[in-house]
């Protein structure tokens, strides 16, 4: 295998893992999110709102 | 098209306005909201560039205010209130609304979680084609 072969597999292997790694940690902190709080409640009121694109 | 994306973003992430802000705190926050809503009528939709603000009495005794594009929701219906990363409101039968406990139904947590993993997932999206997929399946998980 040539040197210049060897590199771009070793860089190749590096970007796999860095993948990795970050869909891991990615996949970590959606674990470690805490749910959404959900409460029930009465529609006081609505209102309208008109917005300046 | 970064304008239209932001609005399709943040048109339907929601808005929570929470209790004990400042006036100005709360005016900035109604504003931001009403304007993540109304973008995306004008920008995506084609329609007017309008919002709503739910005030909702919770059964906690907490108030909280809720700016989204999403209407349909009238004074006096029983909703559930989503608050994660993001916010979301969606009408429930009134019997939620008599229960003394008041404690969430495992089917509407379900519901809470899929919602906030679509909005997440709308947030990532980094092609036009990707968010439209997103916006779509977030109004499907969080609307209905």
């Amino acid at each position: 295998m040539s040197a210049h072969r060897e590199m771009a597999m070793t860089f190749t292997r590096v970007g796999a893992a860095a993948i990795f790694a970050r869909r891991a940690s990615a996949g970590c902190a959606a674990a470690q999110a805490p749910p959404p709080k959900v409460e029930y409640g009465v529609v006081a009121a609505v209102k309208r709102v008109d917005v300046a694109a | 098209m970064a304008t239209v994306g932001g609005a399709l973003r943040g048109g339907a992430v929601g808005y929570v306005i929470g209790k004990g802000s400042s006036p100005g705190k709360k005016r900035r926050g109604m504003l931001g909201g009403a304007a993540v809503g109304g973008v995306i009528g004008s920008k995506a939709a084609g329609g007017s560039n309008t919002a709503y603000e739910y005030a909702v009495a919770l059964a906690s005794g907490e108030r909280v205010a809720i700016v989204t594009e999403q209407g349909g929701i009238d004074a006096g219906d029983c909703v559930a209130v989503d608050r994660g990363a993001s916010a979301n409101i969606r009408r429930v039968s009134e019997v939620h609304c008599q229960t003394p406990d008041g404690q969430p139904s495992p089917e509407h947590v379900v519901e809470a979680q899929q919602c906030e993993a679509a909005k997440a997932a709308l947030l990532d999206a980094e092609t036009s084609a990707a968010l439209e997929a997103a916006v779509r399946r977030a109004r499907r998980l969080c609307e209905e």
